[in-house]
């Protein structure tokens, strides 16, 4: 028996009364098949039409009743999955910590450091190159990379990236100009040197400003949704996107700069509106008495917005020949990833415990 | 039937509101088909106005900035000028001006600064568009970085640099410093630091250190003003003032020079007030780095305050000029040299970027083919999740209306003045594109609640109410959260915040409810 028929769903809100949901809940259904059998209707998803006509023939309708089941009927199995993901991403966190002294590491752009770019299409000597930049900084550089120009289909030029820090900023920039134009025979003019100085504690803090805009960002849930549940599952959930993130950043690779920190914060609007649309479902079902008809239709809305975000994600990442872009697709299309589980597994968990009450 | 006509449009006043905010936005971006000539930024020639197009001078024809500067240089030996401009006294709207000018310096024809004629009127950033960015503070702790950030500015306009941007990191005592340009050598202009030396006669008055506050602002209590004393048909003169105060030795070795001058009975003049005011027999000279810069009389009331008090703790510098951009541009130069002097540390350069206008360019061509793509696949998850090709190309349609009117108002903030400048650079652009994702997922919304208050049949009305509280709701949401930008990094971020609040406000008051208006019809119809 799911939860809407048990008749001691009492929280801090009153429930719908078990007969009138669950008769609410019946007719509902019935409409939804007469409806959506409609061909003059706008059909939001046909395939699930013709699929409730033969519900135990058809695969997707069984995965879906399967889910919905989970989803309604047996909810804390969906915190295994954001709990799974916390624990190992604070994991590796804390790992990174032991290992390298910081929960993330960070890049040039964020603790300082030079970026040299050489606009030269041909190939270029990897190996002559780090000679000539361990013989200047005493590093060999962190990464050699090549910029490509899409939209005219080649390359352009090369992304040298040095992890060192230095005062001599004049000098370090013609040295380096001179012995990497002379080692690779590219015109001086060709060569460009970024020297970055560490900007991570100027102003505010990074994660004084995260904090920040994650506790703001209560505020005005409070006010819309005067929920307290509304606002942990927001404020969780957020938070538990940036850790997650952050972590699997590091697994594949991608270091803390300006351009994550920037796409930390899409992320952080991003997951404010699957959050305000879940909450909405639980709100207006609880007034309709139709709670699993809300929250599946935000579910479906969640995710075509999903959809139509990650493929964008996908083409800045694939297609761009900015580094900075590059990783905000990266970073964005894994936010949109661990928003929809934190959001549709956990918030989701809280917000029915609020709205609906132990099923206990 | 006025009635009627007004309450059927007053139904679509989102989209009307919408229709105006295109039409508005076209005309700020002003995409300019007619590129030839070049556009003045800064001028204290009373006949020509910033923003207008010079295309000939003597004869020449002028193509760009660069053609501007190589005829100036042929024609500098010439006092006397014809000057053929455009001026755009409408938008799209151009009126031909032939000015004859007589310029008391050969090859002087009293514009400042000019530059090539942009596609659009956006003012795209360095990122963008090539060009330098250098991160620099004081080398002393004291000074704040407002005073380095003036004086910066008014050294590099000093130096004739063109559509420099200079700005302070928030909380910081850093400055940051962009020239759209990598043709020129900031880096010895910021580190130029500039020995100033007031003398009179052979003897230095005061020095650069030696100055304690320049006045800068009426609000602070001294003299400052620029205003018209006279005017007489098209004949105008204009006077500006500010007040320079000095430290205690300063002031006591000025009073002691001061002193021992005469007063040049020759000099003495009746002033447009009615007062006779006569001059001393020497002049003050400012000299920056062993050249003087500016020479400027000593009035006669300066003896009788050195006489009285042994001590001059401040002097108003008095400027009389033509026009009143002549006395501006005029009152900055003194001030930045003053401060400049007065400036008692060297600028630390903290980093140097340099971006090549070919890579600021290949980006930006990137990110149109990105943004092109994109909507490209939207249309198609769009399309594939609703089956109907009105309500895919009415979001899709919707989301390049908030980027075209982003963009407006972007370049329309830029006509408002200096201080409301907004370079789209590529924070900005990265705010812009996750205000449009925002309205998108904000018109999904919108239609979810239209399709499924239409199987509850539900009333349009109910369903367009309940959507928009979630769209408020995300709205409010994200500008809370998006507000610590404005100080993360020393406001690194400024440009992306500002870029989705405004994104985000046109789309939950214009574009969002106007696309509400669209689709009830669409769905009034069926």
């Amino acid at each position: 028996m799911g939860l809407l028929a048990n008749p001691k769903g009492t929280g801090p809100i009153k429930p719908p009364t078990p007969q009138y949901t669950f008769t609410e809940e019946g007719y509902e259904s019935k409409r939804e098949r007469i409806v959506m059998s409609n061909p003059t209707e706008i059909s939001s998803s046909p395939r699930s039409s013709r699929g409730s006509l033969i519900p135990f023939h058809n695969l997707v309708e069984r995965v879906k009743t399967f889910l919905s089941y989970i989803f309604f009927d047996r909810p804390k199995l969906l915190l295994f999955f954001p709990l799974m993901l916390i624990v190992f991403s604070s994991s590796v966190l804390v790992y990174n910590k032991i290992h390298i002294g910081e929960f993330v590491e960070k890049d040039y752009t964020l603790k300082g450091g030079i970026k040299i770019t050489i606009l030269y299409p041909g190939e270029i000597d990897k190996q002559k190159v780090s000679r000539v930049i361990k013989d200047i900084f005493g590093v060999k550089p962190a990464r050699i990379e090549d910029i490509y120009d899409y939209s005219e289909g080649r390359r352009v030029g090369w992304d040298i990236i040095v992890d060192v820090t230095t005062k001599e900023i004049e000098s370090t920039e013609s040295i380096v100009k001179e012995k990497l134009s002379e080692a690779l025979g590219v015109d001086k003019n060709k060569i460009t040197v970024d020297i970055n100085a560490p900007i991570e504690k100027i102003g505010l803090g990074i994660v004084g400003a995260l904090l920040l805009s994650i506790l703001l960002m209560g505020i005005p849930v409070y006010i819309c949704f005067r929920n307290i549940g509304s606002v942990a599952g927001i404020i969780l959930s957020t938070i538990l996107d940036v850790i997650d993130v952050l972590a699997f950043c590091s697994i594949i690779g991608i270091k803390l700069s300006l351009a994550t920190l920037g796409a930390l914060l899409v992320i952080i609007g991003y997951s404010t509106d699957s959050d305000a649309l879940l909450s909405n479902a639980f709100l207006r079902g609880r007034e309709e008495g139709n709670i699993r008809e809300r929250v599946k239709t935000a579910l479906r809305t969640e995710l075509t917005m999903d959809v139509a975000a990650i493929t964008i994600y996908i083409i800045m990442f694939t297609l761009s020949n900015n580094p900075v872009i590059k990783t905000i697709g990266v970073v964005s299309m894994l936010g949109v990833i661990f928003d929809f589980i934190n959001t549709w597994c956990l918030s989701s968990y809280i917000l029915r415990r609020i709205f609906l009450g132990d099923e206990r | 039937m006025i009635v009627e006509i007004l309450g059927k449009l007053f139904r679509y006043k989102y989209t009307l509101l919408m229709i105006t905010l295109i039409i508005a936005s076209f005309i700020f971006i002003h995409p300019n088909i007619y590129r030839e000539g070049a556009k003045v930024t800064s001028s204290i020639n009373p006949h020509i106005k910033e923003g207008d197009i010079i295309y000939e001078i003597n004869g020449i024809k002028i193509k760009n900035s660069a053609d501007f500067y190589r005829t100036l240089e042929k024609l500098k030996n010439e006092t006397s000028f014809q000057i053929k401009i455009k001026r755009e006294v409408f938008p799209y709207i151009y009126k031909d001006i032939t000015i004859s000018y007589y310029s008391s310096k050969p090859g002087d024809i009293g514009v400042l600064g000019v530059k090539d004629i942009g596609a659009t009127n956006i003012d795209f950033g360095i990122d963008l568009s090539g060009g330098i960015r250098v991160i620099v503070s004081p080398v002393e702790e004291n000074v704040s970085a407002d005073t380095l950030k003036n004086v910066i500015e008014g050294r590099l306009n000093f130096y004739g640099v063109a559509d420099v941007r200079v700005y302070t990191l928030v909380r910081s005592n850093k400055v940051v410093v962009e020239v759209p340009s990598t043709s020129i050598d900031l880096l010895e202009i910021l580190q130029h630091q500039g020995v100033f030396e007031a003398k009179i006669g052979n003897r230095t008055a005061f020095t650069g250190e030696e100055i304690q506050h320049i006045c800068t602002s009426p609000a602070e209590g001294c003299v400052y003003y620029i205003k018209m004393v006279y005017k007489k048909g098209n004949r105008e003169l204009w006077e500006g003032a500010f007040e320079v105060f000095l430290k205690d030795s300063a002031a006591k070795r000025l009073a002691e020079i001061i002193k021992g001058l005469e007063i040049n009975k020759s000099s003495c003049f009746m002033e447009y007030t009615g007062q006779v005011v006569c001059y001393l027999n020497e002049t003050i000279k400012f000299v920056l780095d062993n050249e003087t810069v500016s020479e400027l009389a000593i009035s006669s009331d300066l003896k009788d305050a050195a006489i009285r008090t042994s001590r001059i703790d401040s002097a108003v510098i008095k400027i009389t000029r033509g026009s009143r951009e002549e006395v501006e541009y005029e009152m900055k130069k003194l001030i930045a040299i003053l401060q400049s002097g007065s400036l008692p540390t060297r600028i630390k350069i903290e980093s140097i970027t340099v971006i090549p206008p070919l890579y600021g360019s290949m980006v930006l061509r990137n990110i149109i083919l990105l943004w092109v793509l994109g909507i490209v696949t939207v249309f198609v998850v769009l399309f594939v999740r609703y089956r109907s090709i009105n309500v895919a190309s009415l979001i899709i349609m919707t989301a390049l209306v908030e980027t075209f009117c982003t963009l407006g108002l972007a370049a329309g903030l830029g006509n408002l003045g200096k201080a409301f400048r907004w370079t789209i650079d590529l924070p900005a652009l990265a705010g812009i594109i996750a205000a449009v994702g925002t309205g998108i997922d904000d018109q999904i919304i919108i239609t979810d609640e239209v399709l499924y208050g239409r199987r509850r049949k539900e009333g349009m009305e109910t369903s367009i109410k309940k959507a928009f509280f979630v769209v408020i709701a995300g709205y409010l949401i994200t500008v809370a959260s998006i507000s610590p930008l404005f100080v993360l990094a020393g406001g690194t971020f400024r440009g992306f915040a500002v870029s989705t609040i405004i994104g985000v406000t046109l789309g939950a008051f214009i574009t969002r409810p106007a696309y509400a208006e669209i689709l009830r019809r669409i769905y009034h119809k069926d």
